[in-house]
Parts: structure tokens; sequence; C-alpha cells
């Protein structure tokens, strides 16, 4: 009986050795490879979610700013800026803007109408939409002032 | 004999590298105590829970096709998922965050979650925007993927405990160290010695904070020492992290940091506390204090 618990206690000694010495590699591989994974990915900049460079307000903010906005014009000239609702999964649709200008006429088309739907805008009741670069120039306490608006590009939805 | 120490820098240079080397590679596959990798285990399983709970993940299938973004995880599927396949998979995460908690096939279920839950974010993140909310909880939570959680009645201390907690504590403290170190790559250190950090508060604090983001932009002292105090925790991290005793103060330290950004410019990084929390606040402790299982099963873990 002995003889036997010993046996079975040196067994279990050596599949104990085997099982921390298996683990003590997936250990490794897991850590150092999800690490080199992340270094890697922020080195080259790559954004393939959840595969992130994590800039996280990276850049240096100044006083002087631009943003794009969408202007719907109504066949009388009225113009609306399109407001996207608030919800972070339409609002954030907003960083697609400065892409669209390189985008085929039919996927501006299609984009446009997508936004105006979304805001509320009849799309017949539109005659153009303009994508407006407007740049603003705040002062020491943080008033902006419009320093000038362009017209990037012109969509007939 | 004057030669020796010339030889001896260069030559004890690699040395010592191997033994920092050998040193984190023996503290990463150390033993561990059972009770502590279903700790981390579980509380990270319960903020994925969480953050699968509280949000609407329908309004996903509201984006029309043609504005959604394909540079995720879930770029392959074409167009906006319906509504029905959203919510099956908000209940299949959730079922999965109930058998970790229940350990009840702790390993599958924590699988299970996971990818409902990076699958529902990828989604969420189509829009155009790349987005941060929930990165840290999916990352840090990826090692816990290889885990082998303790069976019911299975106690004891081994490497397969030991090193899963660990490997997550080593993932988020690349991830923080990361966010720093693009900021100085990008920016430098005019990132903290700059009005950098004044307008970022002035261009977009929310209403609820609109005074408060005034007042400290208005004192260059302040905003730089908000800035410079996020970037130094941010490159440090490693070293909190590293180190057992400042584990928990580090989780204080980003539930400051998170808290502030939320309050001043309305960014929800409540997942990024609430990850760093489950796995740095039980990794502070030693390895004999159970966190959460008290009395009998410490008896068994004395025993």
């Amino acid at each position: 009986m002995v003889a036997t618990r010993t046996g079975d206690g040196r067994a279990a000694a050596v599949g104990d050795e085997r099982d921390d010495a298996r683990e003590s590699r997936i250990a490794r591989r897991v850590t150092i490879g999800t690490i080199v994974v992340l270094l890697l990915v922020a080195l080259v900049q790559l954004e393939l979610w959840p595969l992130t460079a994590f800039r996280l307000f990276s850049t240096v903010r100044t006083g002087d700013s631009s943003g794009l906005q969408l202007v719907a014009i109504a066949p009388d000239g009225t113009e609306q800026p399109l407001r996207l609702p608030g919800d972070q999964v339409f609002s954030t649709t907003g960083h697609q803007y400065p892409d669209l200008p390189h985008e085929s006429a039919a996927v501006q088309r299609a984009k446009v109408r997508a936004w105006l739907v979304a805001c509320g805008i009849d799309p017949a009741d539109v005659a153009k939409v303009e994508l407006v670069r407007t740049s603003r120039s705040a002062d020491a306490s943080g008033t902006p002032q419009v320093t000038g608006t362009k017209a990037l590009l012109e969509v007939t939805p | 004999m004057s030669a020796s120490p010339q030889v001896a820098g260069p030559l004890t240079r690699p040395g010592a590298t191997r033994r920092l080397v050998d040193r984190a590679d023996a503290a990463l596959t150390a033993p561990g105590p059972w009770y502590r990798l279903l700790e981390v285990h579980t509380l990270v399983a319960l903020v994925i829970g969480l953050r699968l709970a509280v949000r609407d993940w329908t309004r996903i299938a509201d984006r029309p096709a043609v504005l959604t973004q394909h540079w995720t995880v879930v770029g392959w599927y074409p167009g906006s998922p319906p509504a029905w396949l959203l919510v099956a998979l908000q209940v299949v995460g959730l079922l999965g965050v109930v058998l970790v908690v229940a350990r009840y096939r702790g390993r599958l279920g924590f699988v299970v979650a996971w990818i409902a839950y990076v699958t529902l974010c990828a989604w969420w993140g189509s829009s155009g925007k790349v987005m941060h909310n929930d990165v840290l909880t999916v990352t840090g939570a990826f090692p816990l993927l290889f885990a082998r959680p303790p069976a019911r009645g299975e106690t004891g201390s081994s490497v397969r405990f030991g090193w899963p907690p660990r490997a997550a504590l080593a993932v988020m403290a690349c991830v923080y160290l990361l966010t720093g170190l693009q900021k100085l790559r990008h920016s430098g250190l005019h990132w903290v010695f700059s009005d950098n950090m004044a307008w970022i508060l002035r261009q977009g604090a929310v209403d609820r904070a609109g005074d408060l983001a005034a007042f400290v932009a208005d004192h260059s002292w302040l905003a730089q020492g908000l800035a410079g105090g996020a970037l130094a925790l941010e490159l440090t991290a490693p070293v909190w992290l590293a180190i057992r005793q400042t584990r928990w103060l580090f989780a204080v330290a980003a539930l400051i940091m998170h808290t502030s950004i939320w309050w001043l410019l309305g960014i929800d990084y409540s997942a990024w506390v609430l990850t760093v929390a489950a796995v740095a606040i039980p990794m502070s402790l030693s390895a004999d204090r159970p966190l959460l299982w008290q009395s009998r099963d410490r008896e068994l873990v004395e025993s």
C-alpha cells in the first residue's frame, strides 16, 4: 500500500509538473503575444477595432480649429445645417464627412440622403447639400470667431 | 586588474537583461491561489455583463447600411445587423456571464460573453469614429479567455491559477502606457507644457461643467498640472501595476482621472475604471487573502 501510494504520489507530482509546464507555456504565449500585437498595432497606427493605436487626445489643441458640416439648401435658397441625432451610434457618423469628397457620386448621394432622413428632412424638399468647412479662431477668453467657410462639395440628393 | 571593471560592464549588461527577463517570467508563471483567478475572472465577466446589459444595442440596427463603416473585426458583415440578432447576442452574452458567476462551465461562459461583447461593441463603433470606451475591457479580458478557472471544490495554488490575472494586469499596463506614448509621439511634452489642456476644456466642456472647465482653462498651471498628471499616470502604469502594494492606488488614480474626464468633457470611460478595479484590486491583496470568499472557504484555503 505504501509503495502504491508512493507511486501514485510520484505520478501525481509528475502530472502537476507537466500541467505547470504547459500552463507556463500558455502564459508566455498569451501574454507576450498580446503585448507584441498591441505594440505593433500602435506602431503602424492600425485601426481595426478592437485593435487600435490608442490615440486618445494625442494631438495638441490650439485656439484655431476647423470642422465639417453638411448644409441642406432648399430650392428657395434657404440653408439648414444638418444636426445629427445625439446618440453615439448616429452622431459619430459625422466622422465620415472628411471621406465624402473621395466617394463615388452614387455613394455620396446615398449617404447624404441617409443623413437627411436621419435629421428629419425629406430629400425631396432639398435642392442640394453642401459640405462646408468652417474655420474658427478663439481669443484668450475662449470665445470662438468664424474666420472662414468654404464649400468643399455639392451633392444633389 | 584595472581593465576588469571595463570588461565586466559590457559583459554583465546582457546578464542583467537576462535576469530581468527571468524575473518577469518567474513573476508571470509563479503559482497563484485558486480564489484569485476566480475573483478576477468573475469580476471582469461582471463588467462585461454590465456593459452588455445597460446599452440599447438595437440602435445599431437603425443606422443605415450606407453609413456603416467596416474597419472593425465584424467588417466582413454586409450592411447593418437586424435588431433581433443584436438582442440575441446581448442575451447570449449575458447568459455567458451567468455561467461564469454560477461557476458552471465558467470558461465557456466567459468566451461566449466576450465574443458577444466584442461583436456588439464593434458594430456599435462602426460609424466612422474610433471608439475607445470599451477597448480596455475587451483587451484586458483577452488573456482570461485562456484561463481555466477552478471548478467547484477545486482549491490550491498552481501556475494555472496564477498567470491569467497577472497577464491581464500586464496587458492593461501596456494599454495605459501606449496611450501615454502616443501623446509623446504625436505632440511631445508640448502636450503638457502648452495651452493644450486649456483648449481641450474650452472646446469640449459639457454644459454642467462649463464654469469649472473655464476656471481650470484660465489657470494655466492648473491645466498643465492636469495634463501632466494624466500623462504621468499613463506612462507609469506598468510600475504601479507591477508592484502589488500600489495596484489599488492605480485603480483610485484611474477612477479620479476618468471621472474628471467624464465630468468635464462628458466622455464615458467607466468601463476602463471598472476593468482596472476588477483586476487591480484583487491583485493588490496578498496571496493568502481572498477578496470575496470568507470564513468557510478561507478555512479550505488555509488547510
